[in-house]
């Protein structure tokens, strides 16, 4: 009979896998068994492959349920990880003994994915590590463990001694319910004594410190064969992923909660006699990086402080929270806002591990590659332009591809707005296909399976997390492009529970123009236009409500952004063609347009979309403009309110002879200063009009008496159809049915 | 019981450091009466092994005390920074009278506070009877405090002028007062510290030049974290205020600290306590040491014109004084919180009618 020793350890301790290395070598075993799911055992062959560098993950996903997967990410300090390379340098024999994830994803995760995998803590109410922890002085459990366990430096009977603690502890507690736990305990044990059975001599288990008793518990085959008979099972498979720091520090589904990933790596690469001196001087050195005062002497004092708070807290060396805390009192001077850096850079770290090409990739990845085959899109380096149009079926599915890959923020293809072909049936793109995207795709997998089902989580988290309105309307209108429909009723929701508490007027005005065109377009789209309808009309009644208080009191530059929001509102009033509500957005106008407290810019520009929609004459417009410019308005108040008038477009000035007339003598009876004072704002509003504009205003002037009609009759026909042919001949049509 | 009318913190809690002075077996630092542990136990309050319990000085995040302890052992000075009402020239006093058993090494920060106040000055009678000699010098709480190995205080440290503050610079770094009238210098004995505070609320004070600034390390002290912890601290000191003042009130209701501190906080937050409720946040800070003296007020008033229990109406004088300090806008924000919450909650009628009467 063989010889089986168990290594409790704590997922991701730098401390655990220092302490283990040395007691693998001393124990020499000839077969290392690791707590992974026995199913991802295909992938540790690629432990030892060069250009695997960790932070990566091992995923295993159910081949039929892409969306169904789990990661077990390894850092360079997992002691999982080094026990592996271990039995990889040294030849040895290396197996998985875990639960397969294949029975695990059978059963529908019922909230997040499963994440007991990297948990040190048991899942008893009462924590018995945090009680342990409190009886000896510790916050918690982790830091407990943190102090005993990994900023140890003599792993002289270290796992002996974890091996009684974690006994007396589990005969403290009541055993743990879980079915899964048990699940597990029983499947690794049984792979221990098939280990056993195969004839090795000298077997190491590297399991997680809860499980050690339970591996060590007798406990006959049978039994523990009748734990695991019958479990439905998928078929899954193992790949490597490339992870992140930042990930494993996420508390998120996927486990690992290590909360300081960096601080880890740090505590693996130096030696204990100068672990916090070096942490202090990464410390300086980014604070220096980010523009922050950190002396050396500053460095000095932060490591003798603490140093002294160690021994104030009964610690043989300084521990995280102690450097953090001398860091907070010398080096920021109790600022908190460089902490957050020094968290963000260094307790967690930025670093991203790398998978070597050869190694098979990702759910999400490869239903992302399904895609571009069919939809003949290929991934190309080099920038291309792509016209889609989207009556065309196979067009519109590359449509609703590229707008989800962008809310993955895979940003394979950007949008152009063409000038000449708005909206309606086309869409411009200009693609290119980047390296990195590669990594983006593993980033967007922990988010779904599929590229659908992925957009639609992500969008439907974000819709759940943002509550401004500008926020959740530029999301419903990447998700209506998208065409993410399981999701639309949900964020159209979201988007009016945000309308309904929205206070600024603004930021609903600016809602409509996206939501607007998603209604106009739907059909082409094949959105779900009428859940948009019902949005899109509580906002605009709000809006309309809300817009004569919101106009007033503005100032310059909160005026020219109302005047732009206005503008859009009023483009999507004359898309939707709706007679009701276009009267209630004309009301609100009106009350605008009347009233004395309103920015001149606001005013001028209501008065004009008034003008344009026939709902004032041109009579009523100049004698506004004339208002505007009378003696109780300053210059510069006019020049406002006539660049809101005039902006964009000056031919109406061409066609109304009053306003032209009124415009005239205002700038006509200015006094030099007061002229030279609103030049450069009216120059500000011609210089928005085109050249031909331009040149039949100049014109216009020049003949003081002259009626716009002169205009119109001056173009001599004749001249005018000269250069025809040679237009038909650069553009290469025909004269058939022409005129 | 004295008849002071205030006792300084070593006096008060003598009998509490005497008992922690004779459980204290670790190592103390040069000059100090407890170790840094048994100081830590004393500020944050405990129970030492013979049964007998400390009562908690400061009640907050324990990390804070620790890093301020530490800081005094190392010999860096230590600066209490935080916004009015956080209790620091209360840490300050504990800590001294802790660590060197004297918290009366005191100098008050002003804008008029001179240099003498800081390093020392002269006694001119003598000066110009026998020329300048040591004699004729009057020390500063600091030069005592150096002499002596003690901790000197500093209070409002940003309210004296920089050219006196950048006087400390030397005695912090180099630990000596050079005296260059008589070419002598003092030098600090083992022991030596200062602990100042300072607030970063008030505007127009004198920031810390970077040289000063370096040679301490700051601890931020917050306002207090929950509910509870601020109604302990409020009832706590209220108490011992009252019996200091030998008011024969009954000691204030929970309910009644409840109800204060709940007002303080959510008009200090901006938002009710349940979150639900968007409110306008009135000029003054409204920190707990302003709570602790509405209390005692209405403790006062209570013993003295009431019936001796602290009712609502004694509560509400000081709580509309404290509350509305600025004339054109607090009025409004008040009334407006008056109306909107403390009239809907239930039990507060009482409380509600009690404001609307005071104004």
């Amino acid at each position: 009979m063989g010889e089986v020793r168990i290594f409790g350890i704590r997922h991701h301790g730098p401390g655990s896998s220092r302490s283990l290395l040395s007691a693998l070598s001393a124990f020499q075993p000839d077969a290392v068994l690791i707590e992974a799911p026995a199913d991802a055992e295909a992938g540790l062959q690629f432990v030892g492959r060069t250009g695997l560098v960790p932070p990566v993950a091992l995923l295993v996903y159910a081949l039929d349920h892409p969306t169904r997967s789990n990661f077990y990410p390894q850092t360079i300090f997992s002691p999982e990880w080094n026990a592996a390379q271990f039995a990889f340098s040294n030849g040895l024999i290396l197996r998985a003994i875990d639960l397969p994830a294949a029975i695990r994803l059978a059963d529908p995760p019922s909230e997040e994915p499963e994440d007991s995998e990297d948990k040190l803590l048991p899942t008893t109410n009462q924590d018995p590590f945090t009680l342990l922890a409190e009886a000896s002085g510790y916050a918690d459990g982790e830091s407990w463990w943190e102090h005993l366990v990994e900023e140890r430096s003599d792993p002289t009977d270290l796992f002996q001694a974890i091996t009684e603690l974690m006994t007396s502890l589990r005969e403290a507690t009541r055993e743990d319910s879980d079915p899964w736990e048990v699940r597990r305990e029983a499947h690794m044990r049984l792979a221990v004594r098939k280990a056993e059975s195969e004839g090795f001599s000298r077997i190491a288990v590297v399991c997680g410190a809860w499980h050690v008793p339970a591996l060590l518990k007798k406990s006959s085959v049978s039994a523990d064969q009748s734990t695991l008979k019958g479990l439905p099972k998928l078929k899954t498979t193992a790949t490597w992923v490339p992870y992140t720091y930042e990930r494993i520090s996420y508390a998120s589904g996927y486990g690992a909660g290590i909360r300081s990933p960096g601080y880890y790596e740090h505590l693996w690469h130096s030696s204990p006699e100068t672990m916090a001196q070096r942490w202090l001087l990464k410390t300086a050195r980014l604070l220096r990086e980010e523009g922050f005062d950190a002396s050396t002497a500053s460095v000095i004092e932060a490591v003798r402080l603490a140093d002294a708070l160690s021994a104030v807290r009964d610690r043989p060396m300084p521990g995280l929270r102690e450097l953090a805390d001398a860091t907070r009192s010398v080096l920021t001077n109790g600022h908190e806002e460089p902490l957050q850096i020094i968290h963000r850079k260094l307790i967690v770290g930025v670093r991203i591990g790398q998978v070597p090409s050869d190694i098979p990739t990702v759910p999400l990845q490869s239903d992302l590659e399904s895609l571009q085959k069919r939809l003949r899109l290929k991934p190309e380096a080099l920038e291309r332009k792509l016209e889609l149009d989207l009556r065309n079926e196979n067009d519109l599915e590359r449509s609703h591809l590229l707008h989800r890959l962008a809310i993955l923020k895979i940003e394979w293809g950007h949008i152009q707005t063409v000038s000449g072909k708005r909206g309606t049936f086309h869409e411009h793109w200009l693609l290119r296909w980047q390296p990195e995207m590669a990594m983006h795709v593993i980033e967007a997998s922990r988010w779904g399976g599929t590229v659908e089902a992925a957009s639609s989580a992500k969008a439907l988290e974000h819709a759940k997390s943002a509550d401004s309105l500008p926020a959740l309307t530029s999301l419903a209108h990447d998700v209506l492009l998208a065409a993410l429909d399981s999701i639309v009723p949900e964020v159209m929701h979201r988007l009016e529970d945000a309308a309904a508490a929205a206070t600024d007027t603004r930021s609903l005005l600016e809602a409509l123009p996206a939501l607007g065109r998603v209604m106009r377009y739907g059909d082409v789209r094949k959105t779900s236009a009428e859940s948009v309808g019902h949005v899109f009309s509580s906002i605009f009644v709000r809006a309309c409500v809300g817009l004569p208080a919101a106009t007033a009191q503005l100032d310059n530059e909160a005026a020219a952004l109302m005047v732009v929001a206005i503008d859009g509102a009023q483009s999507v009033v004359s898309l939707i063609a709706d007679a009701e509500r276009e009267q209630l957005w004309f009301d609100a106008l009106q009350v605008v347009g009347d009233r004395a407290d309103v920015h001149r810019l606001v005013s001028g520009r209501v008065v004009r979309l008034l003008l344009d929609s026939g709902r004032v004459d041109s009579d009523d417009a100049s004698m506004k403009l004339s208002l505007a410019a009378s003696v109780g308005a300053t210059p510069s108040e006019t020049a406002a309110w006539i660049e809101g008038f005039l902006a964009g477009s000056g031919a109406v000035l061409l066609h109304h002879d009053k306003l032209w007339n009124v415009l005239d003598e205002w700038v006509s009876s200015l006094a030099e200063e007061p002229f030279m004072e609103i030049l450069p704002l009216l120059r500000r509003t011609f210089s928005t009009y085109s050249k031909g504009e331009r040149r039949q205003l100049g014109e216009r002037v020049r003949e003081p008496g002259g009626t716009s009609k002169a205009i119109e009759e001056s173009l001599d026909e004749i001249r005018a159809e000269r250069p025809l042919p040679l237009i038909r001949l650069m553009l290469g049509i025909g004269e058939t049915g022409d005129r | 019981m004295s008849n002071l009318l205030r006792e300084h913190a070593e006096q008060a809690f003598a009998h509490e450091l005497e008992e922690i002075g004779r459980a204290d077996g670790r190592a103390r630092p040069p000059k100090w009466r407890l170790s840094p542990w048994a100081v830590t136990t004393y500020i944050l309050g405990g129970t030492l092994p013979n049964g007998f319990e400390v009562t908690p000085k400061y009640v907050g995040s324990r990390r804070l005390i620790e890093t301020a302890v530490a800081t005094l052992a190392t010999d860096r000075a230590l600066l209490l920074l935080g916004v009015p009402g956080t209790a620091k020239t209360w840490l300050s006093e504990h800590l001294a009278a802790a660590i060197s058993g004297d918290s009366t090494m005191l100098v008050q920060g002003t804008a008029g506070t001179g240099e003498e106040a800081v390093r020392f000055g002269w006694n001119y009678a003598r000066l110009l009877a026998e020329g300048p000699s040591p004699a004729a010098m009057v020390a500063s709480p600091v030069m005592r405090a150096m002499t002596e190995g003690k901790i000197a205080r500093i209070e409002e440290l940003t309210r004296i002028s920089s050219e006196v503050q950048d006087a400390l610079i030397t005695i912090l770094s180099e630990k000596t007062l050079p005296v260059s009238e008589l070419d002598i210098e003092i030098q600090a004995v083992k022991g030596f510290n200062v602990i100042a505070t300072a607030n970063d609320r008030d505007r127009g004070v004198n920031e810390l030049s970077s040289a000063l600034r370096r040679r301490f390390n700051t601890i931020v002290l917050p306002l207090p974290e929950t509910l509870e912890e601020e109604m302990q601290i409020v009832s706590q000191r209220a108490a011992a205020i009252g019996r200091a003042l030998e008011l024969p009130a009954e000691a204030p209701s929970l309910e009644q600290v409840r109800r204060l501190v709940t007002i303080f906080r959510e008009l200090r937050a901006g938002v009710t306590q349940d979150g639900k409720t968007r409110l306008k946040v009135p000029s003054g800070t409204l920190s707990t040491a302003e709570a602790i003296s509405v209390l005692n007020n209405g403790q006062a008033l209570a013993a003295h014109f009431g019936d001796g229990t602290l009712r609502a109406a004694d509560l509400a004088a000081g709580l509309v004084g404290a509350v509305v300090k600025d004339p054109t806008n607090d009025p409004a924000i008040w009334k407006e919180y008056l109306e909107t919450v403390v009239r809907e909650r239930d039990g507060w009628k009482d409380l509600y009618r009690a404001c609307k009467e005071v104004g």
